[in-house]
């Protein structure tokens, strides 16, 4: 909830860049970018749309996206989502304040070191 | 849509069943600034367009769906009201659930379902935003809730969420409820309705945009909220941890848990079922709803035993008391097993286990022939079924309420059937604590503790106590907390969450999101919430409910309770139903005054819904 508000204003976990899914009674899986040390969303992009930024923040050039999908497909955390008007939605970690973290009640989400940058 | 809505959806959808059409239109303005949302809305919708010959059980009545503007947010907690014509009591009614069910159908795009009409054969309605379609739900008819929920959500997307009925509500049993992945609109008999109307299941979902009036302040506001909840010693503290059953042996302690029906008021088994029990040795993970930090929800499994391997999301306090003293029962297992019968048929667990004990108390009497002693937790879990499955003639009989079973029962039964206008006792005795007394006897809905919890302020908060078996300064406190929790169900928020939150709180997350000057003081917020109120008691009034029915049952105005910390009271219910009246505005028989609907700006509602009522 907190991650639509700040990147869009409007309160709509579809543009949510984290997601949950729980199934009753006991499963819940958190779907969130885990900024892979070598990230194959990156590697797999027809377009070299995405780029890994040192922090491990994925960087999407939104001309050159061309919404195939592939990185989707590639992310084994299943953690890139597609928004409302057809944009790619991945973790940017809000510059640094990841909202989530500093809101979730149950100190569930928690920022690990920042990852290596690839080499 | 012209306007800009803050908060809402800003959409109605209205559906007919009969010729399964549908209609979508805007949430009109007056409605959100007078009526503020969920119960607000219902209570406008239902007494304008229901009258006294409305049957409960028939395509007239109407149910309405309702989210508050704080469904589906960020603001913690989330509520959604569904309001009918009950088939339980014949009066109004207002069942509140937290979950997901809510959330997704605002996100859907509405604020709102209004259902009217009776389909043919059992259908499903289907909310993907403005999509909205009626399936044949034939193949899902006779399933539990929980198979059902699966089948939808497996046909519709994990996303997507359904409320829907059991067995229970499909054989039109009175008690039978809309559950929602184990969240349940639990009381009144809601589930019926549906039955009747042949709607198996309501799923929603959807990607719809809320906008925020003032995002910087409902930030900061949402964060004082959350602050406020993690530090306060109930909702950050016992609540989470012990999750309802945090009252247990407190309630337990002060004399006000009722035991064997309500016969006495010391359970000598009840440290075999107390709050340390279930979190010790059953309790396997926390549960939350939609956007809350208090997590008082609990999966629980039973380990070894009778019951070895049934589960449930629970068990709550209610629950704990009306499948435990209630019915003389200190089986764990049996109380899980309990509960979980009760969603998988789609029931309500309050009512059904205070009619276990009546039934239990009509057998050791004499009254019935079938031998059901209390403490039979086999024979309780009989009957559930019974009452559920509607198949046994004693099942049967005994799904209409303790009112109506003690009608057919005789005997001086009627003398402990437990409640009020038809609605059964949930888990706090009056004898022991004058302002439920006053709360049940006074309730829109019937004996109910949610609409005023005055035993807070009588026996569970550790300072500030008022004297629970007195009548002092009770008809004021119940009067200013229904009028408030007429605001907590009508905003979509958890009344558990308004323990840690001051009114002045709720303003601020409410007026930061909606901008509506209606809701921009307390004052004007508690106003609202009298409005509402006066409105459900003119729904009242028109079924002929006056004060002969703000009563409680025999047994608390004549029988004085045998022992515990109030051992030896009976409830002095007059004299503070005469106070009562007199603060609420209300002349002598129950009725509100002119004075008091022109006050409330209810003049012209009451002019188009109502007979001539009024005392002048």
């Amino acid at each position: 909830m907190i991650c639509s508000i700040t990147h869009s204003e409007k309160i709509n976990t579809q543009r949510s860049r984290i997601r949950i899914k729980s199934i009753w009674p006991e499963e819940e899986n958190i779907y969130v970018c885990r900024k892979c040390n070598k990230p194959n969303c990156v590697e797999k992009c027809p377009q070299d749309a995405l780029t890994q930024k040192d922090s491990g923040i994925i960087e999407i050039d939104e001309d050159k996206c061309i919404l195939c999908k592939t990185c989707i497909e590639a992310c084994p955390f299943d953690a890139i989502f597609v928004g409302k008007e057809g944009n790619l939605l991945i973790c940017d970690g809000c510059d640094g304040d990841y909202e989530c973290v500093s809101w979730c009640p149950n100190d569930v989400l928690e920022v690990k070191k920042e990852a290596v940058k690839r080499e | 849509m012209s306007k800009n809505y803050y908060g809402y959806a800003g959409k109605i959808l209205e559906v007919n069943l009969t010729d399964l059409s549908f209609g979508i239109k805007p949430l009109p303005e007056d409605l959100i600034k007078n009526y503020l949302g969920g119960k607000g809305f219902g209570a406008k919708i239902l007494y304008e367009r229901l009258s006294a010959e409305t049957e409960p059980l028939s395509a007239e009545n109407l149910v309405v769906i309702a989210t508050g503007p704080f469904t589906g947010t960020l603001t913690p907690t989330e509520k959604t009201a569904i309001c009918t014509k009950s088939p339980l009591t014949g009066i109004w009614l207002d069942t509140n659930s937290g979950g997901y069910f809510g959330p997704q159908l605002k996100a859907a795009g509405f604020d709102m379902v209004v259902i009217a009409g009776k389909a043919d054969k059992p259908v499903s309605l289907i909310i993907e935003n403005d999509e909205i379609s009626f399936e044949d739900a034939t193949s899902l008819w006779g399933k539990d809730t929980f198979s059902t929920s699966e089948e939808l959500k497996k046909e519709h997307g994990e996303e997507a969420r359904v409320a829907c009925i059991g067995p229970a509500g499909e054989n039109e049993v009175p008690i039978a409820a809309v559950i929602s992945e184990a969240r349940a609109f639990g009381r009144g008999g809601s589930g019926a309705v549906l039955g009747h109307k042949n709607l198996k299941a309501v799923v929603a979902k959807g990607d719809c945009d809320l906008n925020i009036y003032n995002k910087e302040e409902y930030i900061r506001a949402n964060r004082e909220a959350y602050n406020e909840i993690d530090i306060n010693p109930d909702t950050g503290g016992g609540r989470p941890k012990y999750g309802t059953n945090v009252l247990y042996s407190i309630i337990n302690e002060a004399g006000v848990h009722p035991v064997k029906n309500f016969s006495k008021s010391v359970f000598e088994e009840r440290d075999q079922i107390n709050e340390h029990v279930f979190a010790e040795d059953f309790w396997v993970k926390d549960k939350a709803c939609h956007s809350c930090p208090i997590k008082c929800s609990k999966i629980a499994r039973v380990k070894k035993g009778k019951y070895e391997g049934k589960m449930t999301e629970g068990p709550e306090y209610e629950n704990t008391w009306s499948f435990g003293a209630q019915c003389g029962v200190a089986n764990p297992g049996a109380i899980i097993y309990g509960e979980y019968l009760c969603d998988y048929y789609g029931m309500d667990s309050i009512s059904a286990g205070n009619i276990v004990g009546f039934a239990m108390e009509c057998s050791e009497k004499g009254l019935i022939e079938e031998e059901i002693k209390f403490g039979d937790h086999e024979k309780m879990i009989e009957l559930i079924k019974g009452m559920g499955t509607a198949e046994s003639e004693l099942g049967r009989l005994l799904g209409q309420g303790v009112r109506e079973a003690s009608q057919v029962i005789g005997g001086d039964s009627d003398k402990f059937a437990i409640h009020t206008k038809g609605l059964e006792f949930p888990a706090y005795e009056p004898r022991a604590s004058f302002g439920m007394g006053l709360a049940y006897a006074t309730s829109d809905r019937g004996a109910c503790h949610l609409r005023a919890i005055p035993v807070k302020d009588e026996v569970l908060v550790p300072d500030k106590r008022i004297d629970p078996v007195d009548t002092e300064y009770k008809a004021e406190l119940v009067i200013n907390q229904q009028n408030l929790f007429s605001i907590v169900n009508s905003l979509g928020i958890c009344l558990f969450a308004t323990f840690a939150l001051a009114p002045r709180q709720l303003v601020n997350l409410l007026y930061s999101l909606t901008g509506e000057e209606n809701f921009s003081s307390t004052t004007k917020l508690l106003t609202i919430g009298e409005r509402i109120y006066n409105l459900t008691r003119l729904f009242n009034n028109r079924e002929g409910i006056y004060r002969k029915d703000d009563t409680l049952p025999h047994r608390q105005l004549e029988e004085p309770l045998p022992d515990g910390r109030a051992k030896g009271y009976t409830i002095e219910l007059e004299s503070m139903i005469e106070e009562y009246y007199h603060l609420r505005g209300w002349d002598e028989n129950g009725i509100p005054k002119k004075e008091k609907l022109q006050e409330l700006d209810l003049i012209d509602v009451y002019n188009k819904g109502g007979e001539d009522l009024l005392s002048m």
